[in-house]
Parts: structure tokens; sequence; C-alpha cells
């Protein structure tokens, strides 16, 4: 089923919002908002185009399911995979809360 | 001996293997004009002169065991390089100019500065870019616009704008930079220096902050044609680190360089030479092709899929392949939370979103995939009829700083010429072909999949029958 809308409603704006975890300022909604409609309009143009029967080009060379041998090389040491992380405990990496507050 | 920063990778070489002068000493030559110019240029994020120095005097001994006549042996022991901002490099500063990454310091090498190093190359410094290479101007990044050398007062294009504008400048012998659809060869054409776009697959990915997974292509910016030909050598190659890179030999570039195209066919594609054109841009272009008719090349007139498509095509897949790649930085195992992402970043990022969502799929993303296999096909039948085709880099010279705040399809217009090349995953080479008001023009030749050696001789061969910089419109 295709969809082809010239503009995003305010509900999908939310929702792309909240999937892209993103906070957005106010002024910041607004302008983004007028953007991707105008976006939008610029892709029109392939109403203009026969894609029927066109197949989807996924890789440029053709490439397919690419595999190699499952080997164990030398990789990180503990140091140097937390080097980066802001909060660590114990040789972990700390990460915020993902449920509800149950107290 | 003094400007050795001014040198061409080539003669570079040629000097430090026949100790006309040391690592050390050019090393310092490159340092001291990147002293001297940054705070006009800003073409880096980070200078890494201490290290550079300590790693000039290493290479210099290591000099001392390799024969004067010893080109193979780490060609570019001693040689100082810089690569963009978006390549890993192992405990240096990676940011790829975007606040997210502000003090991240990888724990590995990209693949490509491992064979830099590998090579021998000394790493001067990170090149500024478009924050997340998300742009065609290199204002967008988080540290301050790069300034175009030639004027700066303009831009350098984007996003491999750092890295161009350091090599025209001569701050470094030659630099290193990455292309999704014309970072490498717009930046080149605004900076007037030679830059090279691989085929996608023949140079890793693995180590680059990803934009779009299928599009991505590293590449070098260099002084002249050779030093591309030598720097494409030790960047292909297969790599076990990124299945896409292909396992097809990479070929001898720059001994298999030849200045003969007797017979070769040349296309002109006639929806690139754009009626709104900035003028004379076609003029030079045109010219260009002529002189490579007076070589011995055939010129073609072509008919190729009108460029608006590619933008389109380009914008829904570019915009899905950042939202899918920048989801991963949350700011838990490095780099900063996703509240440090700038406006352009934020925008394409929801615009990918959107098209990848449930519901839109078909309509967008599914769409312009099909829209790049006729992109594809069209290139298909074309080089059924020439070896390679010839168009302007970019519509314009460099604009001036500012252009493109608020203008969120301001790379989309200043690569509408390179963007569907890009989607087919051809490989392209900008060659700068004369001066408009003191701005260099490019011109680009576009060839089949793995032809680099085609267009790099033609590149080659236009490069040695005239001084580009004195043909002035």
């Amino acid at each position: 089923m295709t969809t082809q809308a010239n503009s995003i409603s305010d509900v999908d704006f939310a929702k792309i919002q909240r999937m892209s975890k993103l906070d957005l300022a106010p002024s910041e909604k607004v302008s983004i908002h007028n953007q991707l409609d105008e976006a939008l309009k610029a892709i029109t143009v392939f109403d203009e185009l026969d894609l029927k029967d066109v197949p989807p080009l996924e890789h440029p060379g053709g490439l397919k399911n690419v595999m190699r041998e499952d080997v164990v090389t030398p990789s990180f040491t503990q140091d140097q995979a937390l080097k980066n992380a802001k909060n660590t405990h114990d040789g972990y990496i700390m990460v915020p809360g993902v449920f509800e507050d149950q107290s | 001996m003094t400007d050795l920063n001014k040198l061409t990778l080539i003669a570079a070489q040629d000097g430090i293997r026949t100790k006309q002068f040391s690592s050390v000493e050019l090393t310092t030559s490159c340092l001291e004009s990147i002293k001297k110019q940054e705070p006009a240029l800003n073409a880096f994020t980070t200078v890494l002169a201490e290290d550079a120095l300590d790693k000039a005097k290493l290479a210099d001994v290591e000099l001392k065991s390799i024969g004067l006549n010893d080109k193979a042996t780490k060609p570019l022991l001693g040689i100082p390089l810089s690569i963009k901002d978006n390549f890993a490099t192992k405990d240096q500063r990676t940011t790829a100019s975007s606040k997210v990454l502000d003090n991240y310091y990888p724990p590995f090498d990209a693949t490509v500065t491992r064979r830099l190093k590998d090579a021998g190359a000394i790493i001067v410094g990170k090149n500024n870019m478009d924050a997340w290479a998300h742009g065609s101007s290199t204002e967008t990044s988080d540290f301050g616009a790069t300034h175009n050398p030639w004027d700066t007062n303009t831009l350098p294009g984007g996003s491999s704008g750092g890295s161009a504008a350091a090599v025209a400048s001569n701050e470094v012998i030659a630099a290193i930079g990455s292309e999704t659809a014309g970072s490498i060869r717009q930046p080149a054409s605004w900076c007037g220096v030679v830059g090279l776009k691989p085929t996608y697959g023949r140079v890793s990915r693995y180590g680059v902050a990803a934009m779009e997974a299928t599009l991505d292509s590293p590449g070098p910016l260099t002084k002249t044609v050779s030093d591309a030909a030598l720097l494409l050598e030790i960047l292909a190659g297969h790599d076990p680190l990124d299945a896409t890179t292909t396992s097809d030999p990479v070929g001898t570039y720059l001994k298999s360089l030849s200045g003969s195209i007797k017979g070769l066919k040349i296309g002109l594609p006639k929806e690139y030479f754009l009626s709104d054109a900035q003028a004379g841009i076609n003029d030079l272009v045109k010219k260009a092709a002529n002189k490579l008719e007076e070589l011995g090349a055939e010129l073609v007139e072509i008919s190729l899929m009108d460029p608006k498509y590619s933008i389109a095509d380009y914008t829904i897949i570019q915009r899905s392949g950042v939202s899918s790649n920048l989801s991963r930085y949350d700011g838990v195992r490095y780099g900063n939370d996703r509240s440090f992402f700038g406006s352009e970043a934020k925008r394409r990022i929801m615009l990918g979103t959107y098209a990848l969502s449930s519901g839109f799929y078909d309509a967008y993303y599914r769409r312009a995939q099909q829209v790049r296999m006729l992109l594809r096909r069209d290139f298909d039948r074309v080089f059924g009829q020439v070896d390679l085709i010839l168009a302007p880099t970019s519509p314009s010279t460099a604009l001036p700083i500012g252009s493109s705040l608020n203008h969120p399809m301001f790379g989309e217009i200043a690569d509408i010429l390179i963007e569907g090349s890009s989607l087919a995953g051809l490989t392209g080479i900008n060659i700068p072909v004369g001066l408009i008001n003191g701005l260099p023009v490019g011109m680009q030749l576009v060839a089949n999949h793995f032809k680099e050696q085609t267009i790099l001789n033609v590149a080659y061969s236009y490069e040695q029958s005239l001084d580009w910089k004195t043909n002035i419109l």
C-alpha cells in the first residue's frame, strides 16, 4: 500500500520525533516541520517515472550475503572498551534506566 | 630548501628517498604552514604537531635503511598527510566535526588510517568537515566553518572541505576525504585540487563514521593526478572488516598512468550542462573537452536522466541512511547524548525516520530504491556507447560564506551533477580546468565500476597538456 503525502501531519511529526529520540525546541519543531514538507514536495518528481516492474536497487555492485568464517580474533581489552564511557562501575558501563520507577 | 610543504606527493616521496631533505624538515614545513594559515582557514579540528614530529624523527631513522631507488617499501614513509575527521584514528580525537563526539578517542584505527600508517605516512592532523559529513559547505561543522584559501570570504565546499582547503593551501602534501555524493569532488572543484571518488567497494569504509552505508567511498584529495593514483593504490583493496569491499585486484594505477587517450570515447551529457549554471562554467568545461579531443579522444553527445531525479532520490536514500546510522549515538558507550546533535543532523534524522517508518516506507524508501535502479540502468546504457562521461563538477564556483545557512537543499543543488553517479556506485574524479574571477572551476570524469585507471589516464593527459591556472575566462 502506497501512502504519499505532500505534508506531514502533526501526529506523524510527533511520532517520528519520538522514534528519532530527539528533543526539539518549539521553534525548532516549526522550522524542521516546514523543511520536511519542503523536502517532500521536492520528491514529487518520482511521479513522472514509470516504476512498474522496476526492482529496488539495494547495493550498487549487486553484492548479496557475503559470508566469512566465524573466527575469534584479538579485540579490545576491557579498559579500552570502557575508556570512552562517561559512567562506569566495576568494569561495566552504566546505562540509563529503561523501566518505569517501581518505588 | 624552502617551501617543502608545496611539494606534490610524488616529489616529496622522491626528495625524501634520495635524502634531499628529511621527514623532520618536510613535516616541520607543513606544521609551520598550518600554524600560519589556520587562523584564516580553520581546515583542521585537531593538529597533532608533537606526535607528527616524533613520528617524523622515527621515519628519518627508518629511511636510512631504505635504498635510494626503493619506492615500494613503505611508499609514504615520512610524508605528512591529513585525514578527514570522520576516520577513526587510534587514541587521537575523532569528532566527525560534531559536538556529540567532542571528546571521543577511538580505541582503533579505521582501515584507511591503518593503511596510511602501514605505508609510513605522518598524520599531522584531522580535517574539518560538515558535521557528520552532512553538507557541501563545511560551514555546518560544530567547530566553525572552513574558509576557501582562494578567497577566505568563500566556502571550500564539502563535506571534505577541510581536506580540500588543506591541500590547496599547501598545509599538507595530500589529504584523505570521503564521499557519499559529492563530498570529495565538489570541494576539490571549489578549492582547485584533484579529488578522486573511487568505485563504491574499492576502498574500505571500516572506521569511518557512517552516513549512508551503500554510498560512502573514501578517497584522496591531492595536488596532482599522479598523487591521487599513488594514494589509491595504498588505500584500495579487500578488507575483511568491510564485507562490501571487492576482492578484485588493485590496479598499478601510478605505473599504468598513460598520457595516451587515443580512441577513447568521452560522452558529454547534455542534461549536465545546466542552462542556469554560473556563466562561464559550461564554456570552460567544454574547452577542456575540446582539448581532450585534440589529444586523441572522441567526443560523443549523450543523454542521461535529468539530474532532478538524482536530487530527489539522493534526498530520500541519504536521509534514511542517516536516520539509521545516527541512531547508535546514545552517549552511553562513548560521546555525548543526542541533545548535542546540530540542527542539520536533526533535520536529516527526522526525514529519514519518516521515509523508513511503517506506512510510508513503500512510498518513499522503496520507491527511491527503484529510482536508483533506473539511474543505474541509465548509466549502464550510456557505458555501452562511451568509455567515460565528462561534465562540470559543480554548477558554480565557491559561494560566499553563509550561503548554505537556512537552505535545507543547499547540498543537493551544489552536488546536482554528482549525485547520479554516486547512487550508481561509479567512480569519478574532479580536476581543475580554469578560473573565473580568481576562483577555480572543476571538471568531473566519471567511469563505470572499477574503471579508475580510465579516468586517471584522461585526467592525467589533460593535466599534462596545460597549466590550468592560466586558463582564465
